[in-house]
């Protein structure tokens, strides 16, 4: 850049101009370790009150001679010493100082010095989130944070991912200010992140923060900067992992082929020639059918009329490949171009990005485009104004959802083996109609159960368009020395647009076509006002201390129409099209919030520090009359480095926090309505609802103690940070489960109490670090054990998520055990642990039964980056202990026989699927009811059929350890790219979701060991909802590589 | 310097007390929910409520299976009695607790705020009956079930279990208070009958003799006085009065059935009931199932008939894994599973009151019009009508049956009370004809199961008083018998 180059003629020039003159000055630059000169450092000759600071192209020039010693300092950077030697030109680069004066952003935004926190934080900067470059942010988080569970959303999906942190996943995201969804946040533009864990933390933003906040920092131009970045990636991802299918018998009900019988009455006269051809079942959508040995027969298309393929006979062999063959290879690109200049009074910045996201999943894909917007200028020495604008922009095409009847449970639940799907892909659409492997019948190609695959995918569409607007405007004022204001208005507004299409043709399945649309808007305001004020009062003692007020407005509305009947015009789609009424419904969310706040922090000699904070919090959402709940904390830390010098101990901190957070009931849920239900005709229907609101609700209130110790060893080169909470949730204000019978299934009441225990680690350290070559890795690690401590009088269980299974499998919390609780059939064994069975072979079970729990046991990850030279190499590693979940999936991939494990051989050596008589069969042992030894054999189709509601053989251990995130990049020396017009070439390879590590591998029983199907780490929330415990008709796990190359101006 | 800090002290300090002092904040009427009305429409809550009764009629769960009418084809877990317990929160939550509230308004000191939806009297006695109606389906299927203390919300969040005699004494009596309410003083939302008094006490009269009938075998005494009152209140008199849940051509009001097989086609008629139909050349066959698309294939485990010049063949009920296409077997008739108008839906027919006529007869119970032969014969006479069968094929089978007795009664009516699956398997129950075998493929328990166990839910939330209902049933199973099932 011009300005670059100035500075470096004008460098030159001084130097050529000082060159052969006696020494009497020393001059240079003082810049950071990515060149960028910094403004305002201090140079002092070490030992003499001669000092000056650095211009703001970070220029210095000292008087000083050969042998004085430099000390160059800058607030968050490391103190250099520099001895002058014989040049007269003495350039700096400062090291920035993570471990003992780093600044990080807190509660509101405000930046403290982390070694004053009394609680537990975590900070992690742009760039290590955005190594592979993920476009989730919930996702790139994985592995990297100490107390957060990362529930991955299916990967070739856009499912998105959920977090838990300390085990609740009401998170609240606040990028620079403003209240944001995570899925507004470009990943490219973060500066870095903060995450508030505890109450203690997160007590100044009151009641909504309760379960932790994650502040995010843009990316903004510092002084001195002027670039333009460009940044680019393209990655491409194919399927990784399939479920675990069976290749040995084809389509059908029975081994036996069925074979065509000429009607001369209805048939062609052609058809005679058909006589006898063997028929597969076309209608049955699973695979206990012939064996696939090649025998001739008359494939699903061999029937379509006018169709070259038309009284073909074909081998029935297997087609190991046909579910892989339908995924493509998915392509993701991204864009980004930005910025920035800052100078002396103002800073300003603007990104822009544009994301092309193919899925591997055919004829799925999604636009975005992000916006990000902000600058700063001193408007005066006193005043200094702000704004940021953010937009995102994102169109999706087909998102493809999981669940029953879905892609997935198709292939993987209800499907004929031999399917060859390149054959389905070119022929499902012929001369105007729709053909589909499970045509009803030789003679009626009207599906049984399915359409194509390709036909729900490329005409059964959908749409889903959304923006988000975001911005604030604000001004900070120096009311005097100490004592500045903030004022900020801020808004967030959120619009998005859905439709979906239920198409029919000739020989579709359904005979409804429909269509649905629907609309939701939101926007969040928030005015707010403070004082901040700081002043060391002696040299050792300093306070400072805020006080602030905020005034929130939160509205939605969200209308969903849908045609009924049908269609009156064929593929018009649109709800006035509708046969009969349509339907539509309209929901309104209305509701505000003041809060006032306070805090008062002291701090003596950089060694004790001492944090109170206050605030009140009105809102809308709660009872009139008493509308108000005040939150506070109390931290303290205590920085005992500073008291006893222990060898090798670079810093040692002992913390403590306490903080009391109360809670406010939903909106609406203080007034008791009825609702509206489906009208008869022209007569509106009401409905009580099913639970029961309660004008009283109110409150609720979490009480949080924390203590941390945070020790760092040979000069910061090894640290640790250990971190323990108790947690309890009492009189939360939540709908309880009641009998059905009080006609109501759940009631509001203030009275669940909850307690949450768990230890958070984060290791750090710096293993090698030479001229060359460094080496920093990370491991974090925590637990979590969250109790159900009391509920209701005379209610001991809460049902958390019903019928996740066909067996009225729950999800429960109950009263003394961890919450999360699955419960449902689960087989009977005997005293001597023999499995018990029926006299028809199925196994006895009992209802109810404790199946397990769907909370991990402990959660953690690893971040190491290596730098040698120019190279970088970087991996994250995160992993899970524990958790359960249902897998529907596997339960009718078994019943359907598509299973691997429901052919081969058993432990005769014989085919299972051979006669039970003829030696085949899977070997049961145990007992009868009557205490008798049951030895059998059992045909793998009765076996599963007469055991597939015995919840407890589908439960995947959600136990992981995934290699996610590895890049390895160049970057190359800027004294080569001097010639060019580049400051930085950055080149990377970077790789996601590349392999599962380590797995649970056994079944706990006599299916033996477990050959992996789904992915342990990834759960959508399709089928439990927010409580993810079941899984159903998931899309597997997609594989990443690509290319990011990064340009800097 | 120090002024200067005391200064800006106080002044947070003033400012943080300027808060403090204010307790509430007035957000005006920004908590009322503007997507629901916080006052009832009562008419609405009787609409709402009635609306669940295709749920009874129409339903496909395990009357209409345990009976052996339907059978599933590919699917046939149920048929196989996979699932035992059933869970009956559903009717507490959804039309009970409107009723009930429609029942407490009308009770309260407000009850004038509501007379825009109709008189007290006609509000609270309809009500009442499609209460009784709902419960009477409940007790049937569970056995003691909540009733005394249900539906009080909060201020019984633990309802004990009734035995069922005592919930069929609360229930007599209840239908007797809402005889006695209906004023003929109009209601709205009634797309039953509009509200009218006279049919109402119709359905209430008719319901009553059903339930009486029901406990002839525990309480004769009750059994036959309450017959009789019924009968003097006045029952159906003909298939004019059948009571039919009304099903509109709109998609979100039509018949279920319809929406079953829309795209897919997972119920036949049985063997059981197609056997028996063919093997007495009964006309309702034609009606009752429809001929086979194709009759080849799996002659090992069809039996195909031949009957008017069609063909038709029962689903084998109860085969676990039976490999059978649809193609191959009959489905249900073709006005109830594509006609989604008016088709099936039936709450009382005029033919159950023929039957339930004849079996009073047969008991000996005295003082009543016609004989136990003479009701027998109308019932099958308004069975053939109510299905459309011509006049002389009905003549024409009325001349060969079998002379009236419990047995062919019963059988008659089963026949009678096609897709009317609760209260069939209830009548089977009772009366343990026809004798039908359990289902090929038994997956749980020993026989045709002749209770429905409660639900997981209810369980773990009303678990004391579930286990004491339990533990006098002397287990779990749906093998139990309830109260008025004696043999």
């Amino acid at each position: 850049m011009k300005t670059n180059l100035k500075k470096f003629l004008a460098l030159s020039f001084m130097i050529m101009f000082q060159w052969g003159l006696a020494q009497t000055s020393v001059s240079g630059t003082v810049s950071d370790s990515s060149g960028v000169p910094l403004p305002g450092a201090t140079v002092l000759v070490a030992g003499t009150s001669n000092g000056v600071t650095t211009d703001f192209d970070g220029v210095y020039s000292i008087a000083a001679t050969e042998g004085d010693v430099l000390s160059i300092s800058y607030v968050g950077f490391v103190t250099q010493n520099v001895t002058i030697g014989a040049s007269a030109t003495v350039n700096v680069t400062l090291v920035s100082d993570n471990a003992l004066e780093e600044v990080v952003v807190t509660a509101l935004g405000i930046t403290r010095e982390a070694k004053s926190l009394g609680y537990a934080q975590q900070t992690v900067d742009g760039a290590t989130l955005n190594r592979t470059k993920e476009l989730d942010f919930k996702t790139a988080l994985a592995g990297k944070v100490a107390g957060v569970q990362v529930i991955s959303g299916p990967s070739s999906t856009f499912e998105s991912t959920a977090i838990r942190l300390r085990g609740e996943q009401d998170v609240l995201y606040v990028v620079d200010g403003i209240e944001m969804a995570a899925s507004d946040i470009n990943t490219d533009n973060i500066d870095n992140i903060t995450i508030l864990k505890g109450a203690a933390a997160t007590a100044l933003y009151g009641a909504d923060a309760r379960s932790g906040v994650i502040v995010i920092t843009s990316k903004k131009a510092k002084a001195g900067e002027t670039y333009i970045t460009v940044d680019h990636n393209t990655v491409a991802s194919n399927i990784s992992r399939l479920h675990p299918y069976q290749n040995e018998y084809g389509g059908g009900y029975g081994q036996a082929w069925d074979t065509f019988a000429y009607n001369p009455a209805t048939d062609p006269s052609s058809w005679a020639a058909f006589q006898g051809q063997n028929i597969p079942y076309y209608a049955a959508d699973e695979s206990w059918g012939p064996r696939l040995d090649g025998t001739l027969a008359r494939h699903w298309d061999s029937w379509i009329p006018n169709h070259p393929n038309f009284g073909e006979q074909r081998g029935w062999s297997p087609n190991p490949n046909n579910i892989k063959n339908f995924f493509d290879t998915g392509m993701k690109s991204a864009t980004s171009v930005s910025f920035g200049k800052g100078g002396e009074d103002y800073s300003f910045r603007a990104t822009g990005r544009v994301t092309d996201n193919k899925l591997p999943v055919p004829n799925a894909s999604r636009n975005t485009y992000d916006v990000n917007i902000n600058m700063s200028v001193d408007l005066t020495d006193k005043i200094t104004m702000y704004s940021a604008l953010n937009a995102r922009i994102q169109n999706t095409d087909n998102f493809v959802s999981s669940g029953y009847g879905s892609l997935q449970s198709n292939f993987s639940q209800w499907w004929q083996r031999q399917l060859d799907m390149d054959r389905l892909r070119d022929n499902y659409h012929y001369e105007g109609a729709f053909y589909t492997w499970n045509r009803r019948s030789a003679r009626n190609a009207r599906p049984q159960y399915w359409d194509a695959p390709h036909y729900e995918q490329y005409q059964n569409t959908n749409n889903n368009e959304n923006s988000t607007y975001s911005g604030n405007f604000g001004f900070d004022y120096k009311i005097m020395d100490g004592l500045s204001a903030n004022v900020e208005v801020n808004r967030r507004a959120y619009n998005r647009t859905s439709n979906s299409r239920n198409f029919i043709g000739v020989n579709s399945l359904s005979t409804q076509a429909a269509y649905s649309e629907g609309s939701f808007v939101s926007e969040n305001n928030e005015f707010r006002a403070r004082l901040n004020y700081t002043k060391a009062i002696t040299d050792k003692f300093d306070v400072s201390a805020l006080v602030g007020y905020s005034a929130k407005q939160y509205r939605s509305i969200n209308t969903s129409a849908g045609t009924s009947g049908g269609l009156a015009i064929p593929d018009f789609y649109t709800i006035a099209n509708s046969v009969d009424k349509p339907s539509y419904s309209t929901y309104r969310t209305n509701n505000s919030g003041r809060a006032a706040y306070s805090s008062v922090s002291l701090g003596y000699d950089s060694m004790l520090y001492l944090d109170g904070s206050y605030r009140f919090d009105w809102s809308s959402t709660a009872a009139a009359e008493q509308n108000r709940i005040e939150t506070y904390s109390i931290t303290g830390s205590f920085l005992f480095d500073k008291l006893v010098n222990l060898e090798g101990v670079s810093f040692g901190k002992l913390r403590a926090s306490y903080a009391e957070a109360p809670i406010f009931p939903g909106t609406y849920a203080t007034s008791p309505t009825f609702g509206s239900g489906t009208a008869y005709g022209s007569l509106a229907s009401l409905a009580v609802p099913n639970t029961l609101a309660n004008p009283q609700l109110n409150g609720g209130i979490r009480k949080e103690t924390e203590y941390g110790i945070e020790m760092r060893f040979l000069n910061n080169r090894l640290g640790f940070d250990l971190t323990y909470f108790d947690r309890e949730d009492s009189g939360l204000p939540v709908a309880v489960s009641a009998a059905g019978s009080t006609g109501y299934t759940g009631l509001s009441v203030n009275s669940k109490i909850t307690s949450s225990t768990g230890f958070e680690v984060m290791l750090s350290g710096t293993p090698i670090q030479t001229e060359d070559v460094r080496w920093d890795v990370s491991v974090n690690f925590a637990t979590l054990e969250k109790m159900v401590d009391f509920i209701y009088p005379g209610i001991e269980r809460n049902i958390l998520n019903s019928w996740l299974s066909w067996s009225s499998m729950d999800l429960q919390e109950i009263v003394g055990e961890e919450w999360g609780m699955l419960y449902g059939r689960k087989r009977l064994k005997d005293d001597n642990g023999n499995w018990v069975y029926y006299a028809s072979g199925n196994h006895r079970y009992e209802n109810n039964q404790l199946l397990g729990n769907v909370m991990p046991n402990y959660t953690g990850g690893i971040t190491s980056n290596l730098t040698y030279k120019n190279w970088d190499l970087a991996i994250g590693i995160d992993f899970q202990d524990g958790g359960l979940y249902h897998s529907v999936t596997d339960m009718f991939s078994m019943a359907a026989g598509l299973h691997e494990w429901t052919a081969g051989v058993n432990d005769k050596g014989n085919q299972k699927r051979d006669p039970v008589s003829a030696g085949g069969g899977v070997h049961q042992v145990g007992v009868y009811a009557d205490g008798s030894a049951a030895d059998f054999y059992r045909a793998p189709d009765s076996w599963a059929w007469g055991n597939w509601t015995r919840d407890d053989l589908w439960l995947v251990d959600a136990s992981f350890v995934k290699l996610r995130q590895v890049r390895l990049g160049y970057n190359f020396d800027s004294d080569k790219l001097s010639n060019s017009p580049f400051t930085s070439i950055d080149i990377a390879l970077i790789g996601t979701n590349l392999a599962i590590l380590s797995e649970s591998t056994d079944w706990g029983d006599y299916r033996g060991a477990k050959n992996p199907g789904l992915d342990p780490s990834e759960l959508g929330s399709g089928w439990s909802g927010g409580n993810y415990a079941s899984e159903g008709g998931q899309l597997p796990s997609a594989r990443s590589f690509g290319l990011n190359v990064a340009l800097k101006f | 310097m120090k002024t200067k800090i005391q200064k800006i002290i106080g002044l947070l300090t003033i400012s943080s007390l300027l808060f403090v002092s204010c307790e509430t904040v007035d957000f005006g009427d920004e908590n009322l929910n503007p997507n629901a009305i916080s006052k009832a429409n009562t008419g609405a809550l009787i609409t709402g409520a009635m609306r669940n009764i295709p749920g009874i009629v129409s339903n496909v769960d395990s009357g209409v299976l345990y009976a052996q009418h339907v059978s599933e084809i590919t699917y046939n877990d149920e048929s196989c009695y996979e699932t035992i317990q059933w869970n009956f929160d559903g009717f507490y939550t959804g039309p009970l607790m409107d009723l009930q509230t429609v029942i407490n308004l009308n009770n309260s000191e407000n009850a004038a705020e509501y007379s825009s939806s109709g008189s007290v009297g006609m509000q609270k006695g309809v009500a009442h009956l499609l209460k009784v109606y709902m419960m009477h389906v409940m007790t049937d299927r569970w056995g003691a079930i909540p009733y005394s203390e249900a539906l009080q919300g909060v201020d019984n969040l633990k309802p004990v279990f009734d035995d069922q005699s005592a919930v069929y004494a609360g229930m007599l009596a209840e239908i007797d208070a809402a005889l006695s309410f209906l004023d003929g003083g109009g209601l709205s939302g009634d797309f039953m009958f509009n509200g009218d008094a006279a049919k109402w006490r119709q359905f209430g009269n008719t319901m009553k003799m059903v339930m009486a009938l029901r406990m002839a075998d525990v309480d004769p005494g009750t059994a036959q006085a309450k017959f009789k009152e019924a009968i003097a209140g006045g029952v159906l008199g003909s298939n004019a009065d059948n009571i039919h849940y009304p099903y509109t051509t709109a998609d979100d009001n039509d018949n279920p059935w319809q929406d079953r097989f829309q795209s897919r086609e997972d119920y036949a008629a049985s063997d059981v009931m197609v056997d028996h139909l063919f093997a007495n050349s009964d006309p309702r066959l034609a009606k009752y199932a429809a001929p086979v698309v194709s009759a080849t294939g799996d002659t090992s485990k069809i039996d195909y008939v031949e009957y008017g010049g069609n063909t038709y063949a029962g689903m084998p009920y109860g085969v676990l894994n039976p490999g059978i296409l649809q193609t191959r077997v009959s489905f249900l008739p073709s006005s109830i599973i594509y006609d989604g108008t008016n088709a099936g839906g039936m709450l009382y027919s005029y033919a159950q009151v023929c039957f339930s006529y004849s079996e009073a007869h047969l008991r000996g119970w005295t003082g009543l019009p016609g004989s136990a032969q003479l009701w027998y014969e109308y019932g099958i006479a308004a069975s053939h009508a109510q299905w459309g069968v011509s006049t002389a094929d009905a003549v024409a089978y009325l001349g060969t049956i079998a002379p009236v007795s419990m047995e062919t009664m019963a059988t008659e009516k089963w026949v009678a009370l096609y897709m009317q699956g609760w209260e069939a398997w209830s009548e089977w129950r009772r009366l343990d004809y026809p004798v039908l075998a359990p289902a090929t493929d038994i997956l749980n328990g020993t026989g045709i199961p002749v209770r429905n166990g409660y639900g997981a839910t209810t369980a773990s939330a009303n678990k004391a008083n579930h286990d004491a209902a339990v533990a006098k049933i002397s287990g779990y199973s749906q093998d139990s018998k309830v109260w008025w099932d004696t043999k």
